[in-house]
């Protein structure tokens, strides 16, 4: 899994590639904490390039949530197909968040 | 009638995943899964494999033994892959879990949970048994 993390004019974009599970998942959490300690308050996370997730990944997504949540920020996502996008219908991720098919109109919205 | 085609033993600790999920995905396609079922199978023995690894006695690495077979028996409905995941810890049954709550917002919702939720929705039958002293976990998929 590769995470890298883009400073935008009205966010921060964090691209996830690879596969999110119980091995990396904890990897993804620590990047993320780390933007939002910078006082970010919008996070895009495009998982255009994600080729798998399991529960490890869904439990770091949602502890990072929390922590945005928190300090009074939001994150959204983008780029959802495949096995991730339905992983994420199946546990009600695609609800709970708001999700866009582009990473500009997630910035935007 | 269910087939055993082939098993495998090791320790349940994440190193050996990645083998685990070869293993077992390797056997699915040698018996025809499309590869629109690979996922589904793959994320299900992530879940179960790293179940085991977490509920284990402290300070014990748990065996585990995972036995692929094809179930074309008169019961069931269609043609099926069967994957079984045994060990030999405490009797734990990952199916009397209480299901999570999937829509409540992000303040609400507790961390973790969604890992059996995720087996019972990708898979079209699982079974659990405590069986010879042992935890035996079965998870079908038909073809």
């Amino acid at each position: 899994m590769e995470v890298v993390c883009d400073k935008r004019d009205t966010g921060t974009v964090v691209q996830v590639t690879g596969r999110m599970d119980a091995g990396t998942a904890p990897e993804f959490e620590k990047e993320c904490i780390a933007v939002v300690d910078t006082g970010e308050k919008l996070v895009v996370v495009d998982l255009a390039g994600l080729e798998y997730i399991s529960s490890a990944g869904l439990r770091s997504i949602l502890a990072s949530a929390k922590k945005i949540k928190a300090t009074g920020g939001t994150m959204k996502f983008s780029g959802l197909s495949g096995m991730v996008e339905e992983v994420f219908q199946v546990s009600g991720f695609t609800s709970m968040f708001a999700v866009s098919t582009s990473i500009d109109e997630a910035l935007a919205s | 009638m269910s087939q055993s085609v082939a098993s495998l033993k090791t320790t349940a600790i994440l190193d050996n995943l990645e083998d685990v999920q070869a293993f077992v995905c390797q056997q699915a396609k040698a018996l025809g899964a499309a590869d629109a079922l690979l996922f589904k199978i793959e994320l299900v023995i992530e879940e179960l494999f790293v179940n085991i690894a977490t509920h284990a006695r402290p300070g014990i690495v748990p065996e585990v033994e995972i036995a692929c077979a094809l179930d074309d028996s008169a019961q069931a409905q269609k043609t099926s892959f069967c994957v079984s995941l045994r060990d030999w810890e405490p009797p734990f049954n990952p199916l009397e879990a209480a299901p999570p709550s999937i829509d409540q917002d992000v303040d609400e919702r507790p961390i973790g949970g969604l890992g059996i939720h995720l087996v019972t929705r990708m898979t079209d039958r699982c079974t659990y048994a405590w069986q010879d002293e042992s935890n035996l976990f079965t998870a079908c998929f038909d073809f």
